[in-house]
């Protein structure tokens, strides 16, 4: 099976430039540098791409939005949001620690196709080995003149920054990325107008997940029917998948799209002994719980989506039955609370509410209008009633739990204690 | 924004008609129906932070399910279906009100806010009345932000409304929003005194009592209980339009009052404070003569004021009616126009101008899309306008946002927009405040070069502009000309505040030059210039020195209170026979007698701004002890002299003689059928507050012409023409936006018709200095201490700093002196503190000084450094003048207390 994304990737020492274009490297960029920038669109559009953040929105539908041509203004920028804060996930790390020049070549391909000279990488602030190698990578580029004025006679001439982020969860958030990055608040943006349009400093910016961009160079090295036939669900490519929570070996994979959960969860050689899984969140904190009962579903957008939830970052979470499922949906909450950017009522101050409440319950003390209030305070914080998708995000995995695990809750507040604790 | 067409819109299954282009929350506030909200501002337009204005929006009339949407963020388009009051929006709203509900303090007895506090309406509108959530209350620390506001941060909603004003609006750079979550907070990096000449308002757009009006809260009263007036801000030449708030007879406050034209929403600090020197200790309550009380039927008073030779000096500081009363008493041929000789050329310049091309206002300049400021000090002298030229650097921005189909009113967008799409502002002239710092073409030069560079500006834009011979064409000119040429709607700014009518006749030039599409406006100098300056258009004594040598003659003074009148009194009450002061502060020296004169809120008057509008003006309160309206002195010494002005019985008379003159004023007056009430229908004790004195109770006094009754009787009016702002259920200033698209029934008048004739103006040689100084002393006043009368009031003189010398720091390297030095000007004994700025023009110096210190100097050969003596000297002066500044606030403000609890019955009528 293809591995494009991890075929080389090295997690002790990761290649460098020699070694990465030995076996390919750079040259699907080198590729696009062929084409004009509107085939390379084409190309990323009929493969099929979607984003790997956790929305899945179609890489090429995106790019199509930014201006084009002659009248199109100078300044254009493309970021890469390596800014990977969802809790259980932890793809993007492995990635640009283990494969730091397949990152590269993925922003100058995007870079390449939308014309943006000025490219950025806005990383998470702990990842510090990320940001060394990634820098490193950079040198090197430089050095081989794949970045630069007028890359390889191109006429295309590309830099890219490294940003290290000062930490929130909501730069994840394109928008407040765009804000943090422009030295403001990390405040999400109202759309219209689109970042395509008026992005970093009001330039056409294209916001794309890390491992979204690490999909390019194959695309263009090898074309769109190669990147279609490595899975044979309707969503193209691969995907790294991974799990923790209690199983024998939690881990990352690259795997075709649309495998199914208990495929992963093999791989992880299962739950660990005397465990059972009792449910699962399929991709990172913000995404709703599922049963064992739908872990021969396949992980790809539209499946998942079906279920109830979202496929969101491919990071499953496995939640056994020796763990508290209220307690689990407060340690989520506590963190979203932590990492509402204050901005919009319902998230700075629903959040809160609903962590006051859940603590309570956690240690016996709630009340069935408890039960009634956190219901409520899943429908406040709900789409289209908050500002951004911070907050209906952590609200998916407290109303699926608040579903599938409603004898916890219930026996929570009737016998007014856990059982999971002593 | 321009006037658009109708769309019709469905809202609960009815349908309106309303105006496109605006949003859901507009239109439905405009239509008068209650829709909750807190980030939203007219002025500031929507960010859709705080989700309260929450509606269902319906695909089709078969739609009944809806998606909740942000009215504030939705802009109205035709055939529209809108819930406002079903069970899900509104469901919603509750929740939501709940949630930011969980960290208030719920302090309203102890808040200033109560009574007019929006979050308290906002919370009964939308039926949340219990509290369920269990937590604790995230609590924070307050700061102190100086003498102006006051900080009680755990009473925060988070609307981050403050910082949209302060920040983004008002340009401040020193409060901001910091933390994250529930911990967000608003204020300060540390504790200090809020930098912004707009804090003030700050009060006004904080939705509850997180940032309140500290010298109110220091003598308080409830928005029920207090008497308000519709009033004009008399502190500069814009003329914002005010509420004046009292109670017990004594001023509290000044607030906003909308005016669409002028002030908007927003007063500069010096507005809003400024009116306590109305309280000040120096206040005038009682007739002295030499310094002593004295009776009006004394005969020494009598032969004070004995019928002779007298000459009338006129004053822009006071009303329209005490200035006609003056010049009638005295005779045309004896009425001076105010006692600064500087000011009478710029006074005819102006009126000479207006006559031709009419003044922007502050609505108009708004909407410029390049702006010329030809050497005026704007955030001094009308800091109003200062502001609403910043606001007009946003147009290019919301033009390019409708081009990509985000409506000019998203705030957010179009300051994302805003760098790239910048509206031009070109600053000829001197000096470092927030406007030449914007400014993307700079020349720095003095106020003659400026006017020069304006001549040669208009020449450049068209051909027949008259030259001055020998300028040399700067290359900020050229760039100047070429901007004004592209720009569609380019405003011109100058002013009095340099002194030279030069650069008047230079910005009418250039206005010219570029035709119909220029706006032009010209900042005069006080309140009352225009008004002035149009009464002494008649025959005028054309030298009083010369007049009073001659004549023996007498002295009849409305006092103008800054130290450069004091000068030129000085020099010519030594002819004098005689000095009669009218005046509401103690006239220091060179007074015999002086009669106590209302001051602000204490009687009707008219004033008129810098366009030529009159404005009339409602009292609050009865003037204190002895005090009378200048006019009515006036009318009173008339009578004893047999003169026809004692005719005059009241107001409406002396108005009808002022309307034979300007026969426009009859609009400005016009009566109200139905009066309007100044105190709220909740006034509390009114039948009791003087029960401890008398039992009987009293009637509220009546104010002849005033459409208005000192009483809870009446009408409650709408828009500009009420006493308050107040709606059914709206109790807070917010009620202001239910009106934004009609105005009241006040009026004001133009008294100016300009003649739309075109006009060059030449060169002339008055307006050269000649000046074979080394260091040429400009002027160069500060926003807090440039204007006289509030520097009398305490809050503003606490903020007043100590008189500076800005120059280049090259030029002071020279001279070996540091910032910070302490200087004086050869043997001059002020001394001043050496600050560091690049806005100097070469040779020069900007001396920046308190309006009632006296400096006369326009040059000087040396900066000499002070000495040991004169440092310790000036040091202990300023710590004594500290000192004596708190003392003085604090018995004032004890004396207010007391007088709250003995409430005077003389101001009520038949009382004592």
């Amino acid at each position: 099976m293809d591995k494009p994304l991890s075929s080389h990737l090295n997690i002790e020492q990761p290649q460098d430039i020699g070694a990465y274009q030995a076996v390919g490297g750079y040259q699907g960029f080198l590729a696009a540098l062929e084409q004009a920038p509107q085939k390379v669109q084409q190309q990323v559009k009929e493969s099929g791409l979607k984003g790997r953040g956790g929305a899945g929105f179609a890489t090429g539908e995106k790019w199509r939005f930014v201006p084009m041509g002659d009248d199109a203004p100078k300044q254009k920028y493309l970021i890469c949001n390596a800014d990977e804060m969802e809790p259980g996930t932890f793809k993007d790390r492995w990635l640009m620690e283990g494969a730091p020049h397949l990152l590269l070549e993925g922003v100058m391909i995007a870079a390449y196709a939308i014309g943006a000279s000025q490219a950025f990488i806005f990383l998470r602030g702990e990842y510090r080995l990320c940001a060394r190698r990634l820098q490193q990578a950079i040198d090197e580029a430089k050095q081989a003149g794949l970045l630069g004025e007028n890359i390889r006679g191109s006429g295309f001439g590309l830099n890219i920054l490294l940003h290290q982020s000062a930490g929130r969860y909501i730069c994840g958030e394109e928008t407040a990325l765009l804000n943090a990055l422009e030295g403001k608040r990390a405040n999400p943006r109202a759309k219209p107008p689109f970042p395509q349009v008026v992005g970093l400093f009001g330039r056409p910016t294209i916001v794309n997940n890390c491992e979204t961009l690490c999909n390019l160079p194959g695309i263009l090295r090898h074309g769109v029917q190669w990147y279609q036939q490595l899975s044979d669900s309707p969503d193209a490519g691969t995907k790294i998948y991974g799990i923790s929570g209690r199983v024998k070996k939690a881990g990352l994979w690259e795997l075709p799209m649309g495998v199914s959960a208990g495929h992963i969860l093999s791989l992880a050689g299962g739950m660990q002994d005397g465990r059972k899984l009792r449910g699962w969140l399929p991709g990172g904190a913000s995404t709703d719980f599922l049963l064992p009962e739908h872990l021969e579903l396949p992980m790809g957008f539209d499946a998942i989506a079906k279920a109830g939830s979202r496929l969101g970052t491919g990071g499953i979470i496995a939640l056994d039955d020796g763990h508290c499922p209220v307690g689990m949906v407060l340690n989520l909450l506590q963190f979203f609370a932590q990492e509402s950017c204050g901005w919009c009522t319902p998230c700075r101050d629903g959040l809160p509410w609903a962590v006051e409440i859940l603590s309570r319950m956690e240690v016996g003390k709630g009340t069935q209008e408890d039960l009634d209030e956190l219901s409520r305070l899943c429908d406040f914080m709900w789409i289209g009633k908050t500002f951004c998708a911070l907050a209906p995000g952590a609200v998916e995995p407290l109303r699926s739990a608040l579903k599938y695990f409603a004898d916890d809750f219930a026996e929570h507040v009737d016998k007014g204690r856990c059982r999971y604790r002593h | 924004m321009p006037m658009s067409e109708k769309v019709q819109i469905h809202i609960d299954d009815k349908s309106y008609q309303v105006e496109a282009g605006q949003n859901l929350l507009q239109a439905c506030l405009s239509l008068k129906l209650d829709l909750p909200y807190f980030c939203w501002h007219p002025a500031m337009g929507s960010v859709g932070a705080c989700r309260q204005c929450a509606v269902t929006l319906y695909k089709d009339k078969d739609d009944d399910r809806g998606k909740l949407a942000m009215a504030c963020m939705t802009p109205v388009s035709d055939g529209l279906r809108v819930g406002l009051g079903g069970k899900q929006e509104q469901g919603f709203r509750e929740q939501n009100i709940a949630a930011l509900m969980t960290r208030h303090p719920h302090d309203c007895p102890v808040c200033s806010e109560g009574g007019e506090c929006h979050l308290q309406d906002m919370t009964v509108m939308t039926g949340h009345h219990a509290r369920h959530y269990q937590g604790q209350k995230v609590t924070f620390n307050n700061q102190y932000l100086g003498p102006l506001i006051k900080h009680e941060m755990n009473r925060c909603i988070t609307c981050y409304r403050c910082v949209r004003f302060y920040h983004d609006y008002a340009g401040g750079s020193d409060l901001c929003a910091q933390a994250s979550k529930n911990h967000v907070y608003f204020g300060r990096q540390q504790d200090g005194v809020l930098e912004s000449p707009f804090a003030g308002n700050l009060v006004e757009v904080c939705p509850t009592g997180v940032f309140t009006d500290k010298p109110f809260n220091a003598h308080f009263s409830r928005k029920w209980d207090l008497q308000s007036a519709p009033s004009v801000c008399g502190h500069c030449a814009v003329g914002c339009n005010t509420f004046i708030s009292s109670r017990y007879n004594s001023l509290r406050r000044v607030n906003n009052r909308l005016n669409p034209q002028l002030n908007g929403h927003f007063l500069c600090d010096i507005g809003r404070y400024g009116f306590a020197y109305a309280n000040s200790p120096k206040r005038l309550n009682e007739i002295k003569l030499n310094g002593k009380p004295a009776d009006w039927s004394s005969k020494a008073v009598q032969e004070a004021l004995a019928e002779g030779n007298w000459i009338g000096i006129g004053s822009a500081q006071a009303s329209l009616e005490d200035n006609f009363a003056l010049q009638q008493l005295v005779g045309e041929e004896n009425f001076v126009p105010g006692p600064e000789p500087a000011m009478w050329p710029l006074m005819a310049m102006h009126l000479a101008i207006a006559g031709q091309k009419p003044m922007a206002s502050l609505a108009q300049i708004e909407e410029a899309d390049a702006v010329l400021i030809l050497c005026e000090n704007l955030n001094q002298s009308a800091p109003r306008i200062a502001l609403s030229v910043r606001q007009a650097l946003t147009n290019k921005a919301k033009d390019k946002a409708e081009e990509l189909q985000v409506p000019r009113w998203q705030d957010a967008a179009v300051r994302q927009l805003q760098s790239d799409n910048p509206v031009p502002l070109i600053y000829f002239g001197y000096g470092e405040q927030a406007l030449q710092r914007q400014a993307c073409v700079f020349c720095v030069c003095d106020d003659e070069e400026a006017a020069r560079q304006g001549f040669a500006l208009a020449n450049l834009l068209h051909n027949r502009a008259p030259q001055k011979a020998g300028t040399k064409v700067s290359a900020q000119t050229h760039q100047a000309a070429d901007i004004l040429r592209q720009a569609k709607k380019p405003l011109i700014v100058s002013g009095w505040s340099a002194g030279n009518p030069g650069l008047l006749a230079a910005a009418a030039n250039i206005a010219e030059a570029l035709g119909d599409k220029a706006m032009l406006c010209l900042v005069a100098d006080k309140a009352n210039s225009v008004g002035l300056g149009l009464l002494a258009q008649k025959d005028q004594c054309g030298n009083p020195e010369e007049c009073l040598a001659s004549a023996n003659a007498g002295l009849l003074v409305l006092a103008d209170h800054s130290a450069k009148s004091r000068r030129w009194m000085s020099k010519i009450t030594e002819q004098a026979r005689q000095v009669v002061h009218l005046s509401a502060l103690q006239q220091e020296g060179n007074s015999s007698l002086q009669l106590p004169i209302a001051a602000e809120g204490e009687c009707s008057a008219t004033r008129v701004n810098y366009q030529g509008y009159a404005q009339p003006l409602w009292p609050a309160v009865t003037p204190p002890g002895q005090s009378l309206p200048a006019w009515q002195w006036l009318v009173n010494l008339a009578k004893t002299w047999g003169h026809t002005l004692g005719q005059v019985e009241d107001l409406r008379q002396l108005r009808a003689r002022m309307i034979s003159v300007f026969p426009a004023l009859q609009a400005c007056w016009a009566d109200i059928d139905d009066p309007i009430a100044l105190q709220t229908p909740r006034v509390s004790g009114r039948t009791a507050m003087l029960a401890n004195q008398s039992v009987h109770e009293p009637k509220p006094p009546i104010e002849t012409e005033a459409p208005y009754r000192q009483s809870m009787e009446g009408q409650v009016g709408k828009g500009n023409s009420q006493a308050y702002s107040w709606w059914p259920g709206w109790n807070s200033n917010q009620s202001q936006h239910k009106f934004s698209q009609e105005r009241g029934d006040l009026s004001a008048a133009l008294l100016i018709t300009p003649s739309g004739q075109g006009f060059w103006w030449k060169w002339q040689s008055a307006w050269q200095k000649i000046n074979g100084y080394h260091w040429h002393l400009l002027p160069y006043k500060g926003v807090f201490g440039g204007e006289s009368l509030s520097l009398e009031a305490a809050p503003i003189a606490e903020l007043c700093p100590a008189p500076g010398l800005f120059i280049r720091a090259d030029d002071a390297a020279l001279l070996g002196l540091s910032e910070g030095d302490l200087v004086c000007c050869d043997e001059d004994s002020t001394l001043f503190e050496l600050r560091f700025t690049d806005g100097v023009p070469p040779h020069s110096l900007l001396y920046q000084i308190p309006a009632n210190h006296g400096f006369s100097l326009r040059g000087c050969e040396l900066v000499v450094l002070a000495d040991e003596a004169q440092r310790h000297a000036y040091q202990l002066a300023r710590d004594t003048q500290r000192a004596g500044q708190a003392k003085d606030q604090q018995a004032k403000l004890r004396q207010l207390l007391d007088q709250d609890r003995l409430i005077p019955v003389r101001f009520i009528e038949g009382m004592g």
